[in-house]
C-alpha cells in the first residue's frame, strides 16, 4: 500500500470508528471543563454586578482586563484575549516547537502530563483496534468498547516506558534547538536585515518540527510495534520503530507530513471561519463554542488517522 | 536671551498662537551654546576623530568661572559608570558588553581659541559621587565669563563608537551616532551648572544654538542628520565630507548606512508652514514607506493645529536596522520610528512610534525641558498628544500577538497576527497597566535621574498621559489645549520646568471659569496618591412606610405594598483611594431614565437618597470616565441584578478551547 492508500485507509478508519472520536473528545473536554470553570468563576467574580459585561459580550475589555490579569494568579493568569479564536492554535503550536509547554505553569505543566497519561491509555485501545481493522483476516481482537478500555489497560505501561525514553530524545531536540538558535543569534551580531534572519530563523524551526515529528513518527511505529507484535520491551519496540523508519523513510515520514499539511489546511480554515469575539448572546457563545470544539474534533480526527495509516503501512510492510 | 531667527517669521504667519506667547514665562535665562566641529569616521576602527571650535555666550545675570561638559559616551567605558550600575538594575539579563563592544570618548585638546595652554580640567560625579564615572568633565576657568559674554574653546577628541547602548552605536554597518561629541552642560545662572552625569532612565538637556558640522565618511554611506546638507565634498580617497548646519537646535545627530534607501515627500497643509520630509529606509521595508510619511505627516498636523506650528521646515526620519537599539528617539530635526518586516496596519507600529518620535518635535525639540529632572513636561506631555493624534488618525490600536520566537534568544517573535476584533482604547494605549503596576513607586516631582530606573517610563510617561487624559476629560479638550498650547508657546526655545506648566495651567483654568488646578497637581505630581472611586451598595425600597405607622393619631399597622406607586432609593458610594477628584454618579432606573449626582469626592463615603416610580436597576460611578487615573474601574458600577454569566461563559470557552488543545500538544509527546 502506498501513501495515498494509508491515507485513504486511515479515514476509512475513522469513518468506521467514530466512537474514538468521541471518546478522545470527550475525555479531552472532561479534563478542560473543570479549569475552564474555574476560569469562568474567576471572570464571573472579576465582573461581578459591574457594567463591564456589557463590554465582554460586545467584544472585549482591555480596561477590565489589565485590573484582572493585575490580580490573576496561577492557572488564571494564562487568560489573555489573544487565545481566542486562531490565537489559542497559534500559541500551542509556538509552545510546542519551542519548548515552551514545559516551562510554563507548573500546574499546567502538571496537567498536560497527567493527560499525556490518559491519552497514552486511550492510544492502546484505539491502536488495537486500528491492528484489528487491519488484520481483520487473521488477528482477532477485542470490538468492544470494554475492549478499547481493556487493551489500554493493557498496553499503558510499555507507552508510558517508551514515552519515558522518548523524552530523552525530545529534550535533546529542545536542547539542540536551543544552543542551535543560540549559536545562530550568535552569527547575526551584526546583521542589520530582520528578512535575512527570519528566513534563518523559519529554516531552524523547519528542522525542530522536523525532528519533533521524525521522533513521533518513530515513536508511534513502536507503538504499532507493541500493539501488533506483542512487543514487551520497549528498547526493542523503539529499535523496531526506529528500524521501520529508516527502512521505509518515504512512505513512513511522507504520511505523517501528509497527515500535517491537512491539519495546516484545517488551521487555515479555521483562522478564516472562527468566529471573533463579538458573541453577545447565549446562541452565538454556544454557535462559538461548537466551531471551536469542531476544529479540535477535526485535530484529533488528524492525529487518529495518522495512526491508524501508520499502523496499516507497519502491518503491510514488516 | 535665546535667538528666535528661525521662528519669526513662522510666528508673524500664527498670530493666534503669538496671542499665547505674548505673555513670557519667568524662565531663567541660561545660555547659547554654538558648535562648529569636523568629523571623521574610521570604519575599521570604528572611531570618530573630531576637531573644531565650541562657543559659550552667557545670557544670565551671573559670571561663572567654570564650563561644564557633557561626555555622554564615557558612560558605556566599562560596567562602573552610574549609568551601567542603574542599567543593570533594571534590566534582567542580557548579553554582557565584550571587549569591541564598549564605547568612550576622549578629549585629546582642550584650549581657549587663539591660545596655546591646554585648559585644566577634571571629571566630577556631581549626582551620586560615583569616583568611576566619566560623563561630566570640568573645566576650571582663569577669566570667568561675564553675563553677555562669549567664551570660545578649541576642541580636538576621540570617539570610539560602541555597540549600541542608549540607541547609540555600530552594527555591522549602520552607525547610529547621538551625543557624540563633548557637548556644554546648561548655565543656569545663580542655580550654577546643570549637568548631571548621564543616567539609564533619563535622557538629555542642553542649550540652543547652531550646529555646523562636517562629517567625512566613506562614499559608499548614505547620511543623514540634524538640519540641512549644505554641502558634499569628495576627498578624492573614497570618502566624502557632508556639511550639516541647523540654527537653534540644542542637539546634533547623525546616522550613516550604506544599506539606507531615501524617500522623500513634503507636508503641505497651509497655513501650517510646509516641511520637506526626508525618510532613510531599510529596503525590507520599501512597503512601509507611505505608512512612515503619512504618520509624520499625522503628527505635523496634529501637533501643529494643537500646538503651534513645526518651523523648522525639514525633516528626517530614520527607519532603523534591525536589532539596532537606536529606534524610537528623538533627536533635533531628525528621529528614529522603528519598524518590523511584517508590521500589519491597525497594529499601532510603525504609525505609533512615528507620531511619537515625530511629536517630539514639539515636547522637547521646540520646547527644551530638562529631560534629566522633568523627564515628563516631554515624555508625558507627548505621550498624551501621541495617543490623542493617533487615535483621532486611525482609530485605536487593534490587539497584535507575534509567533516564531527562536528559542535560547532575545529575539522578538517574527511573525504577527492581528485580532481584528480587538481593539485597545487610549486608556490602555497611554499604558495604564505599567501604571497600575507602579502607581506609587515615585513621586513624580523627584528629578527624575532619582526615580527607580526600573519602573521609571511607567510615571514619566504613563502616569503623566494619564493625569493629562483626566484634565482633557474634566476640563474639556478645548481648555486643555488652550492650556498645552500656551505653554508650548510660551516656552519654545526656552527651557520650562514643571511650575511653569502649572502657572500657565492655572491660568487658562481660571480664565475659562474652571478653577485653579493645584488641588489636582498636589495629587498627582506633587504626591503618589492613587485613586480609585466604586459603588458601595444601593437599595430600592417602596417610599410608602411597612410597619405601625402613625394615621389620624393611631398606630396602624402598613404591609408591604404588593406594586408600590413609588421606591426609595439609597446609594453609597466610595473613595478607596487616597486621591481625591469631583465624580458624578449615574443613577438608571428600570423604566430607563436616569438621574446624575455631584459629588466632591471628598469623604471617604458618601450616599445619595432619592424617590421615584421606578426601581433602581444600576448605578454608575464617574459614567464618563473623566478620571482616567481610576485604577479600578470595575467596581465603578453595580447592577441591581448579577448580569456577567454569559461573559464569564464566553470567555471560559475562548479560553478552555486553549486548554483543550494544550493538553492535546502535551499528549503529542507520547
Amino acid at each position: 500500500m502506498g501513501l495515498l492508500g494509508s491515507i485513504r485507509h486511515g479515514c476509512r478508519c475513522l469513518a468506521t470508528n467514530p466512537g474514538l472520536l468521541v471518546l478522545a473528545w470527550i475525555s479531552n473536554l472532561a479534563v478542560a471543563l473543570p479549569f475552564a470553570l474555574a476560569i469562568g468563576g474567576g471572570i464571573d467574580r472579576s465582573v461581578g454586578r459591574s457594567v463591564i459585561h456589557e463590554k465582554l459580550v460586545a467584544g472585549f475589555d482591555f480596561g477590565w482586563y489589565g485590573e484582572y490579569s493585575h490580580a490573576a494568579r496561577g492557572l488564571e493568569a494564562t487568560f489573555r484575549p489573544g487565545l481566542s479564536g486562531v490565537g489559542a492554535f497559534f500559541d500551542n503550536l509556538e509552545a510546542w516547537w519551542t519548548g515552551g509547554l514545559f516551562t510554563g505553569l507548573p500546574l499546567l505543566v502538571g496537567l498536560g502530563v497527567l493527560y499525556a497519561v490518559l491519552w497514552a491509555f486511550l492510544l492502546g485501545g484505539a491502536l488495537e483496534r486500528f491492528a484489528g481493522a487491519t488484520a481483520s483476516f487473521g488477528a482477532s481482537f477485542d470490538d468492544r468498547p470494554s475492549g478499547l478500555l481493556v487493551a489500554g489497560g493493557r498496553y499503558l505501561a510499555r507507552f508510558l516506558g517508551l514515552s519515558a525514553v522518548l523524552a530523552v530524545g525530545y529534550y535533546g531536540v529542545y536542547k539542540l534547538a536551543r544552543w542551535g538558535f543560540g549559536w545562530l543569534e550568535e552569527s547575526q551580531r551584526e546583521q542589520t536585515v530582520e528578512s535575512a534572519v527570519l528566513f534563518r530563523v523559519l529554516l531552524g524551526a523547519l528542522v525542530v518540527v522536523f525532528l519533533l515529528l521524525a521522533l513521533r513518527t518513530v515513536a508511534d511505529y513502536a507503538k504499532v510495534a507493541i500493539v501488533t507484535e506483542g512487543r514487551r520491551n520497549v528498547f526493542s519496540a523503539l529499535a523496531d520503530g526506529a528500524l521501520f523508519v529508516v527502512r521505509h523513510p518515504g512512505r513512513t515520514l511522507g504520511l505523517t507530513f501528509a497527515w500535517v499539511l491537512f491539519g495546516a489546511l484545517a488551521l487555515a480554515l479555521y483562522a478564516k471561519l472562527a468566529p471573533g469575539v463579538g458573541q453577545a448572546s447565549w446562541t452565538a457563545v454556544v454557535w462559538a463554542f461548537l466551531v471551536g470544539q469542531a476544529a479540535l474534533v477535526v485535530r484529533f480526527a488528524l492525529r487518529l488517522g495518522l495512526l491508524a495509516g501508520e499502523t496499516r503501512l507497519y502491518q503491510e510492510r514488516s | 536671551m535665546v535667538r528666535r531667527s528661525l521662528l519669526l517669521p513662522t510666528l508673524a504667519a500664527f498670530a493666534c498662537f503669538a496671542a499665547a506667547a505674548e505673555t513670557p514665562l519667568e524662565l531663567p535665562a541660561t545660555g547659547r551654546a554654538d558648535y562648529r566641529l569636523a568629523a571623521k569616521l574610521d570604519e575599521a576602527t570604528r572611531r570618530i576623530t573630531g576637531s573644531g571650535e565650541i562657543t559659550w555666550t552667557n545670557e544670565t545675570a551671573v559670571p561663572t568661572s567654570e564650563l561644564r561638559l557633557h561626555l555622554y559616551w564615557n558612560a558605556w567605558r566599562n560596567d562602573r559608570s552610574s549609568w551601567m550600575l542603574a542599567n543593570r538594575s533594571r534590566d534582567d539579563g542580557g548579553d554582557e558588553p565584550r571587549e569591541s563592544d564598549w564605547g568612550w570618548i576622549e578629549i585629546d585638546q582642550l584650549r581657549l581659541a587663539g591660545t596655546a595652554a591646554e585648559l585644566p580640567r577634571r571629571y566630577e560625579s556631581p549626582d551620586d559621587g560615583n569616583p568611576h564615572d566619566r560623563t561630566v568633565l570640568v573645566v576650571p576657568l582663569a577669566t570667568p565669563v561675564s553675563p553677555g559674554t562669549s567664551v570660545r574653546l578649541e576642541v580636538a577628541f576621540r570617539s570610539q563608537v560602541p555597540r549600541p547602548f542608549a540607541r547609540t552605536g555600530v552594527r555591522g554597518d549602520y552607525y547610529f551616532i547621538a551625543h557624540w561629541f563633548p557637548k556644554l552642560g546648561v548655565f543656569e545662572g545663580e542655580r550654577g551648572w546643570n549637568c548631571h552625569q548621564f543616567h539609564a532612565a533619563t535622557e538629555f538637556y542642553g542649550d540652543y544654538g547652531r550646529y555646523d558640522i562636517a562629517l567625512t565618511l566613506p562614499e559608499r554611506f548614505v547620511v543623514g542628520a540634524t538640519g540641512r546638507e549644505v554641502e558634499t565634498k569628495p576627498n578624492g580617497d573614497g570618502t566624502l565630507t557632508h556639511r550639516f548646519v541647523q540654527d537653534d537646535v540644542h542637539g546634533f545627530t547623525w546616522t550613516a548606512s550604506p544599506d539606507f534607501r531615501v524617500a522623500t515627500d513634503r507636508f503641505a497643509e497651509p497655513p501650517l508652514p510646509a516641511v520637506d520630509l526626508r525618510l532613510l529606509y531599510q529596503p525590507e521595508h520599501e512597503a512601509q514607506v507611505a505608512r512612515h510619511f503619512d504618520a509624520t505627516k499625522a503628527a505635523l498636523r496634529t501637533y501643529g493645529t494643537w500646538y503651534g506650528p513645526y518651523p523648522y521646515g525639514h525633516l528626517t526620519i530614520v527607519d532603523p536596522a534591525w536589532e539596532s537599539d537606536s529606534g524610537g528617539m528623538e533627536y533635533p530635526t531628525l528621529f528614529t520610528s522603528g519598524t518590523r518586516r511584517f508590521s500589519p496596519f491597525g497594529g499601532g507600529s510603525p504609525e505609533g512610534v512615528t507620531i511619537h518620535e515625530a511629536g517630539h518635535q514639539f515636547w522637547y525639540g521646540l520646547v527644551g525641558n530638562n529631560e534629566v529632572e522633568h523627564a515628563w513636561l516631554d515624555e508625558g506631555l507627548n505621550t498624551f498628544s501621541t495617543e490623542r493624534a493617533a487615535v483621532e488618525t486611525y482609530g485605536p490600536d487593534l490587539h497584535v500577538e507575534r509567533y516564531l520566537k527562536a528559542p535560547g534568544t532575545e529575539w522578538r517573535p517574527f511573525l504577527p497576527w492581528l485580532f481584528r476584533d480587538l481593539p485597545t482604547d487610549r486608556r490602555n494605549m497611554s499604558g495604564m497597566d505599567r501604571y497600575r503596576q507602579n502607581a506609587a513607586r515615585d513621586v513624580p516631582a523627584t528629578p527624575t535621574f532619582r526615580y527607580d530606573p526600573k519602573t521609571a517610563s511607567s510615571i514619566t510617561y504613563s502616569k503623566t498621559a494619564l493625569w493629562l487624559l483626566t484634565l482633557e476629560r474634566h476640563l474639556g479638550w478645548d481648555t486643555l489645549r488652550e492650556i498645552l498650547s500656551t505653554f508650548f508657546a510660551r516656552g519654545r526655545l526656552r527651557h520650562p520646568e514643571p511650575a511653569d506648566f502649572f502657572a500657565v495651567a492655572n491660568e487658562v483654568s481660571e480664565r475659562r471659569g474652571s478653577g485653579d488646578l493645584t488641588w489636582f497637581f498636589d495629587q498627582v505630581h506633587y504626591g503618589s496618591a492613587l485613586f480609585d472611586y466604586g459603588v458601595d451598595r444601593f437599595s430600592s425600597l417602596p417610599a410608602e412606610p411597612e410597619g405601625l405607622v402613625d394615621k389620624a393619631g393611631e398606630l396602624t399597622f402598613t404591609a408591604r405594598p404588593s406594586e408600590p406607586a413609588s421606591f426609595r432609593h439609597e446609594v453609597v458610594v466610595r473613595r478607596y483611594g487616597d486621591g481625591i477628584f469631583p465624580v458624578d454618579v449615574l443613577l438608571v432606573f428600570a423604566d430607563g431614565t436616569s438621574h446624575r449626582e455631584r459629588w466632591d469626592g471628598r469623604a471617604r463615603w458618601t450616599s445619595f437618597v432619592t424617590e421615584g416610580p421606578s426601581k433602581l436597576e444600576r448605578v454608575v460611578v464617574d459614567p464618563d470616565e473623566v478620571l482616567a487615573l481610576d485604577l479600578d474601574r470595575t467596581n465603578n458600577s453595580r447592577l441591581a441584578k448579577p448580569a456577567s454569566k454569559l461573559a464569564a461563559v464566553k470567555w471560559a470557552s475562548k479560553w478552555m478551547l486553549w486548554l483543550q488543545d494544550r493538553l492535546q500538544a502535551f499528549a503529542s509527546f507520547v
